[in-house]
């Protein structure tokens, strides 16, 4: 198995061609990879079991939301086209946590679902170098070298067999996936779509660990049926800046008419709806073996495990223009479509809602994220990448940047270059690919501001700022686009240089203002950067004292306004990183042989030996090996390069 | 890979009743079945390969070349890896004399054995997972400990109760900080500022009260690992160097009659009253145009806002125009700095003219506008020894008075934890600020997510490779 040699013996095959790079599956990883292929000039193939449901948003209908809308400012500025698209489809477009701080400002919008999909196929079938190909690729093929697997082709369902330098596979949760409704399991995949079958297990014979996961979706109904004034209205922001830095260049802004979003909280009569149909859950009669999302639970469980929560929230969305369909966020369940149907009708204003589709639950293969490296190639398998929820993670934004980043990697690879790897500092999909491949995941991982050491230094405003220069080193950046992101850079410092170095002595009009924002009075001349920093006064508050203020856009004035009250925590922020790189910058070779180490406690040994770390920051990040290892390390790379020099001098 | 075993008495160098030489590695117990010779020992064992770990055996030490009998020992074994170093390893228990321990190293040595690196014990223990970074850096610290109380105060960081609070800091830290993360990830809103005030209360009373006590008490832990700094001063002449023989013990300064004599700062290590301390002879503080004596009034000068105490002699002769000139340099020292006001040859004059002197002293203090007296007034005999108890008395005072700032039940001594200590301090300080000021939670939750890695440095969480290294200089790392 797993040879082009086999097929000899099969009855129906044919050579279909030759490409650099098949991306398979056509998701919001696929078709990230499949961009940046064809963008670096590589002729690509991309696979779709389904040619009309491209960039599918099978679940929620937005994109973006809190950590997620970093990651989707981040795809942007390296390149990807994920914020692009989701610009022009957007019907609704917020900032959430405007009542927290910048750092974790995190721009959503609400998606026309089938806009999305629709011009995201556009986008792609217009991309010269893109093949894009309805079939199910079922077989990996590879040759053996000096004890290496490389992978060398593909087969199709229907027999087209393709010779391929690299793959990069995006199956999201289709592969070997069935869906589940409290007694009722269906083989298929999201939506009623049918799955990927057979690919997974090619997979496992190269020698990748498989795991099984488990996630959900809630139920939809028609708005027609539903009572909208009783529940609390959410509209959308009309100010909001796109997702794309591009779009933000080219003027692009939110739309005139945008849609509200509605929230409604449960009530006792869904709780009793739910507890009295707990037996016919199949999580907990244990049907689902696979693992489900502790941070996206369905309502089952949030019931289940705060007991003393008595009630949730539960926000009603709109999936798109030309549908009267709702989505029903918090919702997700997967008791059997009656008892759904009962339960929707315990909610305030959908006690006559029509179900159009039910929730389920859906268990899918994916693979132990450890097995690859940090540039998303399998270690098990050479030329093969991976990228989305077959690496275990879940959402949209998390499943396109490793997309991209796989992408870019399988172009470096095949170009002869260096991967390009963004560390934990750099930005969330640096914490995102280094998470999932440095300490794994047991279920399905959501990206979380928490999860990132840096916080105050990935902001939403400031990716641009971040990767902008990567995404033009890449090839991803034009020259128009980069110089334009030039002269942004170049105004923020300006304007910071001013602010610091332009002083104001008191006077009526300053201690007006100064009044008016309840700040304290100055008694001596005072810089413009001193008083922004104080929290009460805004940028836009000191125009009329400020009178040589050149003429600014606003996601400038909102970078220099950041930059300077947070001052203090970016100077702690940058010890602090600089502390993180001297251990990312001891590298770790990969024939280091830890087993001979004496003082490695054996766990961290044989964690050592199976992983290998590139550098002495990851190898700390491995579950197992202690900060005592770490320090034993430290010693022996001491003791080596000591070594090193003595041979040199004799 | 073959290495020798290495050996090295463990006990401090020397003449004591008992010392202990410690050897470990492979084939210690070889090593020391070539000369040691059984008499009794548990269960029958007639070679030391043959013994049961932690037992013990009596027996000869003999040296094989001649078959001389070196000393009476006695031997306990340990098997790896229930050992200090996790190594095989023997520790031979011999007479204390100088001479015992050099011929029985040299006996293990011609025998297969070699002398140890410095802290190479340590370094071992550390690199077999027996000690953590902290408990090896107490080791050091234990070795390096040269007073009474230096060592109980490093010995109880070897017992891990530095570490004990640290982690119990961390752990309160990280509770704090992960409910902020779970209102900036998780919940809608952000808090409001009277929640945010109490979480700043909840801070002062466990972290910042916990993390202040102990990075105060260094102020008196700091003195049993880099001493008190006692400075005497005074115009040339006014028995300065007498009275630093007197309190060291042996003629340390030359003393003359002529003014000038001690050109240079003098220093003296000793411990007064169980106290490690560092006396500090400067050259006379006056106007000179001799190059030398000049350098050394500056390095005076500067010696005194370095010290931890100041010992101010006046002789009952001495003119108003020079006690007048030392006023300012002293009396404007931070109130930390302990003066004392000595009236010295004070066998040279009668007890009223030596209470005139002070007198004359302290209206002169005034006249110039200084609120602040002196801490200690007295005479003072380096010939009779009077006042001398007095002075022993002040030290032991001032370092008592050290630690009454601090209620921490341990004493910071290393000056590495201590500026970890204050670090972590400092965010916490500022966190608290930033939550009474209303900020947004992610400026509080960088603060502490900082001060938890500065803490982590003591529980040895946070690997640095800075640490690392700093700790490991004091080792022989190499081959």
């Amino acid at each position: 198995m797993g040879s082009w040699e086999q097929l000899k013996d099969n009855a129906f095959w044919y050579e279909a061609g030759t490409y650099d790079v098949a991306v398979i599956g056509a998701g919001h990883a696929g078709c990230e990879a499949a961009f940046a292929c064809a963008h670096l000039g590589l002729s690509t193939l991309l696979l779709t079991l389904h040619l009309d449901q491209l960039a599918n948003l099978p679940c929620n209908p937005s994109i973006g939301g809190t950590a997620k809308g970093q990651l989707v400012r981040e795809i942007d500025a390296l390149g990807g086209i994920m914020g692009e698209m989701a610009d022009l489809s957007a019907i609704q477009t917020r900032m959430l946590n405007r009542s927290k701080g910048p750092a974790v400002f995190s721009p959503r919008a609400q998606m026309d679902r089938a806009s999305y999909s629709r011009r995201m196929k556009e986008r792609i079938e217009k991309e010269e170098h893109i093949s894009l190909v309805q079939g199910e690729a079922v077989e990996l093929f590879w040759e053996e070298k000096d004890g290496r697997k490389i992978l060398n082709g593909i087969r199709t369902r229907s027999g087209a067999c393709y010779h391929v330098k690299t793959a990069v596979v995006c199956s999201g949760t289709y592969m070997e996936s069935r869906t589940i409704r409290g007694e009722v399991i269906v083989e298929s995949g999201p939506d009623g779509l049918s799955r990927s079958v057979g690919l997974s297990r090619s997979m496992e014979e190269a020698g990748i660990t498989m795991q099984r996961f488990k996630t959900g979706t809630p139920v939809r109904v028609n708005a027609r049926t539903v009572d909208t004034s009783v529940m609390e209205i959410q509209p959308g922001e009309p100010d909001m800046p796109p997702f794309s830095y591009k779009n933000e260049m080219n003027g692009v802004k939110p739309r005139e008419n945008q849609v509200p979003c509605y929230s409604v909280w449960t009530t006792p009569e869904t709780r009793t709806v739910i507890t009295e149909n707990m037996d016919r859950s199949p999580l907990y009669s244990g049907v689902i073996e696979g693992t489900g999302p502790r941070y996206c639970p369905s309502i089952e469980d949030k019931f289940m495990r705060f007991p003393d929560k008595s009630r949730h929230q539960i926000f009603v969305e709109p999936m798109g223009d030309n549908t009267e369909e709702l989505y029903l966020q918090g919702f997700s369940t997967s008791l059997p479509e009656d008892v759904q149907v009962r339960m929707v009708h315990s909610l305030p204003g959908l006690s006559q809602a029509h179900v159009q589709r039910a929730a389920y639950a859906i268990e899918y293969d994916c693979i132990d994220p450890t097995t690859a490296d940090l540039s998303l190639e399998s270690t098990c398998l050479e030329g093969l990448f991976t990228a989305g929820q077959v690496n275990g993670s879940s959402g949209y934004e998390e499943a396109a940047a490793q997309g991209l980043m796989a992408g870019i990697n399988a172009a470096m690879k095949i170009l002869g270059k260096d991967p390009v790897i963004l560390d934990r500092s750099q930005a969330y999909i640096g914490v995102l690919i280094d998470d999932l491949v440095t300490k794994g995941t047991h279920e399905p991982y959501r990206m979380m501001t928490s999860r990132a050491e840096y916080r105050i230094f990935l902001r939403q405003d400031n990716a641009d700022m971040r990767l902008t220069d990567i995404g033009h080193e890449i090839g991803l950046i034009d020259e128009t686009r980069y110089s334009s992101f030039v002269a942004k850079r170049t105004s923020i410092e300006t304007e910071k240089e001013r602010l610091r170095s332009t002083f104001l002595p008191p006077s009526p009009m300053l201690h007006e203002i100064l009044n008016r924002c309840g700040s304290t009075l100055t008694q001596s001349g005072i810089s413009l950067a001193e008083l922004i920093k104080r929290p009460e006064i805004h940028y836009r508050d000191l125009g009329p004292v400020d009178t040589k203020r050149p003429e600014l856009t606003e996601d400038v004035i909102f970078a220099v306004e950041v930059d300077i009250k947070y001052e203090g925590y970016l100077a702690l922020e940058e010890e602090r990183i600089r502390k993180f790189a001297a251990l990312e910058n001891k590298k770790l070779s990969p024939d280091i042989p830890y087993d001979s180490i004496t003082g490695l406690r054996l766990e961290a040994r044989s964690k050592l030996m199976q992983r290998k770390p590139m550098s002495l920051g990851q190898a700390s990040r491995i579950s197992g090996v202690s900060p005592a290892d770490i320090a034993v390390l430290l010693v022996y790379l001491d003791a080596k390069k000591r070594e090193e020099r003595e041979k040199r001098e004799e | 890979m073959l290495e020798k075993p290495y050996c090295a008495c463990a006990t401090p160098p020397g003449v004591s009743g008992i010392a202990v030489i410690r050897m470990a590695g492979d084939g210690s117990a070889a090593v020391a079945d070539k000369v040691f010779h059984i008499r009794r020992a548990a269960g029958d064992a007639r070679t030391v390969s043959e013994m049961a770990g932690y037992t013990v055996a009596y027996g000869v030490l003999i040296d094989p070349s001649t078959n001389e009998m070196i000393d009476e020992v006695m031997v306990t074994r340990f098997c790896a890896p229930h050992s200090y170093t996790g190594e095989e390893s023997v520790e031979i228990s011999c007479h204390g004399g100088l001479t015992v321990r050099q011929e029985i190293l040299r006996v293990l040595m011609e025998n297969g054995a070699r002398m140890a690196g410095p802290g190479e014990f340590t370094k071992r223990a550390f690199l077999a997972g027996k000690l953590d970074l902290s408990q090896a850096e107490a080791v050091m610290d234990v070795i390096a400990a040269d007073s009474e109380l230096a060592l109980r105060a490093a010995e109880s960081q070897l017992s891990g109760s530095l570490k004990q609070q640290a982690e119990n800091i961390s752990t309160v830290l990280y509770l704090q900080l992960a409910l902020f993360e779970m209102y900036i990830d998780e919940i809608e809103e952000e808090d409001d500022n009277e929640t945010k005030t109490y979480y700043a209360e909840e801070l002062e009373k466990s972290v910042y009260a916990k993390l202040k006590s102990l990075a105060d008490s260094y102020r008196q832990g700091r003195i049993l690992s880099e001493r008190m700094k006692i400075v005497i001063c005074g115009i040339p002449n006014s028995g300065k160097s007498s009275l630093l023989n007197c309190l060291s013990g042996y003629d340390r300064a030359i003393v003359t009659d002529v003014p000038g004599t001690t050109r240079d700062t003098l220093e003296v290590v000793t411990s007064i009253r169980g106290i490690p301390v560092k006396l500090i002879d400067t050259a006379g503080i006056r106007k000179t145009d001799d190059v030398v004596e000049a350098i050394g009034v500056d390095r005076a000068t500067a010696a005194i806002t370095e010290a931890d105490i100041v010992l101010w002699l006046v002789s009952t002769d001495e003119q108003e125009k020079t006690i007048t000139e030392l006023i300012d340099p002293i009396l404007n020292l931070p109130k930390e700095t302990k003066i004392a006001l000595l009236i010295s040859k004070s066998d040279t004059s009668d007890e009223e003219t030596v209470k005139k002197q002070e007198v004359k002293v302290r209206s002169l203090i005034a006249e110039k506008g200084y609120s602040r007296t002196p801490d200690l007034c007295g005479s003072l005999s380096s010939t009779t020894g009077e006042g001398l108890s007095g002075i022993e008395e002040f030290i032991r005072k001032t370092y008592d008075e050290m630690g009454a700032s601090s209620s921490a039940e341990l004493l910071l001594t290393n000056r590495r934890h201590f500026e970890v200590l204050s670090s972590a301090l400092d965010k916490v300080e500022k966190g608290i600020a930033a939550l009474r000021a209303g900020e947004p939670l992610e400026g509080p939750a960088l603060l502490l997510r900082a001060a938890l890695e500065d803490v982590g440095e003591i529980t040895g969480k946070t690997v640095s490779d800075t640490l690392v290294d700093t700790i490991f200089s004091r080792f022989c790392v190499g081959k």
